[in-house]
């Protein structure tokens, strides 16, 4: 059952010991977990949905976060239901010299430029319907009542990170960086193995 | 988020103890030592003129990762390469085949050869978008790592601890340099881990 921001931040301020959030504001810890519950998914993509989005004749380089503002990485392009073939752009004028120029009548292939443009090559001479599959971005957490989009057993995880950037801000850095190794690689092995609390 | 955004995330995460001018000033500085690398990445298009090679980064730009030209993905050449191809490249003109920098820091890079065809008619786009059929035959697309004033969602917290990190690194009195060596180790692991996720299939 999907965890409330508020819950998750009572827990975290029970484990830094300060129950009443005096020393670090509930407002604060709302954004860090924001901003675990992102570094978590993006590394870990426990999370993912998906937009269907019109291509447009011609057109090459589409810039995902003007069209979705929740989407994170994009992780994958379906065209009627197929997987199509993620390349390294810089891969692409090895298989064809003019691959900007190049126009179709259906995409064979699609590359990140950046982490927020997509290249869905070829251009296609009209536009056609394609599954954006990505991982998700944690909604803003104004309110203790909103929830964090991450499944339960990755939210231990999240505790953990806001935790120790917590640690950092009361000034007991010793550990910071030992604790983000071990995140890293607890986030790695949840990955690899779905459904196994890490 | 915006600028000011990932500043207060800075300013609380450090307690309040920051010089807020200083704080605006090393974000744009981490800023663009982060967009050295490809996280942000642009494209932009420019006319070509008949014999002129060498061409102007937009301000944004900071490191190019390819050039397009007429029908070519253009290589890139190092000065002591071209010197050993073609004694007289400076004044080649003809098809680009290749770029090459000047260094690091130059905000120009020159085509060699010159070209001998420049864009006719403008920048413009009977279909709205300048790629596929609708990218004029003479005309120089750059694409390029590129700083933004505003940064994208996975970028803020690295941003904000490489923030503090310079911020309690210098000469204050708030100086703290385990605060900053902490949060400069913590933001490092962070971009890590976000670089290896990115190159996964």
């Amino acid at each position: 059952m999907p965890e409330s921001a508020g819950r998750l931040a009572d827990r975290i301020l029970a484990r830094v010991r300060d129950p009443h959030g005096l020393a670090h504001p509930r407002a604060l810890v709302r954004r860090l977990i924001q901003q675990a519950a992102d570094f978590i998914n993006l590394v870990g993509r426990f999370a993912v949905n998906y937009h269907f989005f019109e291509t447009e004749p011609f057109r090459l380089f589409y810039s995902v976060r003007a069209l979705y503002p929740d989407i994170g990485w994009v992780v994958g392009v379906r065209l009627d239901g197929l997987e199509l073939s993620r390349v390294e752009w810089t891969t692409l004028p090895y298989v064809d010299p003019v691959w900007f120029r190049a126009v179709a009548s259906r995409p064979e292939a699609w590359a990140r430029l950046g982490d927020d443009r997509l290249v869905i090559y070829p251009a296609m001479t009209a536009p056609v319907s394609l599954q954006l599959v990505f991982t998700t971005l944690q909604a803003d957490l104004d309110a203790d009542t909103t929830v964090v989009e991450l499944p339960d057993d990755v939210l231990p995880l999240v505790v953990d990170a806001v935790e120790l950037l917590l640690l950092g801000r009361a000034r007991m850095f010793a550990p910071g960086p030992e604790l983000m190794k071990a995140l890293v690689t607890r986030i790695q092995v949840a990955a690899t193995a779905p459904g196994i609390a890490p | 988020m915006t600028r000011a955004d990932v500043l207060d995330l800075a300013r609380d995460l450090a307690g309040g103890l920051v010089d807020p001018v200083q704080m605006a000033g090393f974000y744009d500085a981490t800023m663009h030592e982060l967009a050295r690398h490809d996280w942000m990445v642009g494209v932009t298009l420019i006319e070509a003129k008949i014999g002129k090679a060498r061409y102007e980064l937009p301000d944004r730009a900071l490191r190019i990762l390819g050039v397009l030209f007429g029908a070519q993905h253009l290589t890139p050449l190092y000065r002591d390469e071209i010197d050993q191809l073609d004694p007289d490249w400076r004044h080649a003109v003809g098809e680009p085949s290749s770029y090459l920098t000047e260094d690091e820091f130059s905000r120009t890079f020159r085509l060699y050869p010159a070209p001998s065809q420049e864009t006719l008619d403008g920048l413009s786009f009977p279909t709205g978008t300048p790629f596929g059929r609708d990218l004029p035959p003479a005309t120089l697309a750059v694409i390029h790592t590129e700083a933004r004033v505003d940064p994208p969602p996975w970028l803020v917290m690295p941003l904000a601890l490489l923030t503090i990190a310079r911020e309690f690194f210098r000469e204050s009195d708030h100086t703290d340099p385990a605060l900053s060596q902490a949060a400069n180790n913590v933001a490092s692991l962070w971009l890590e881990a976000l670089n290896a996720a990115r190159r996964e299939p």
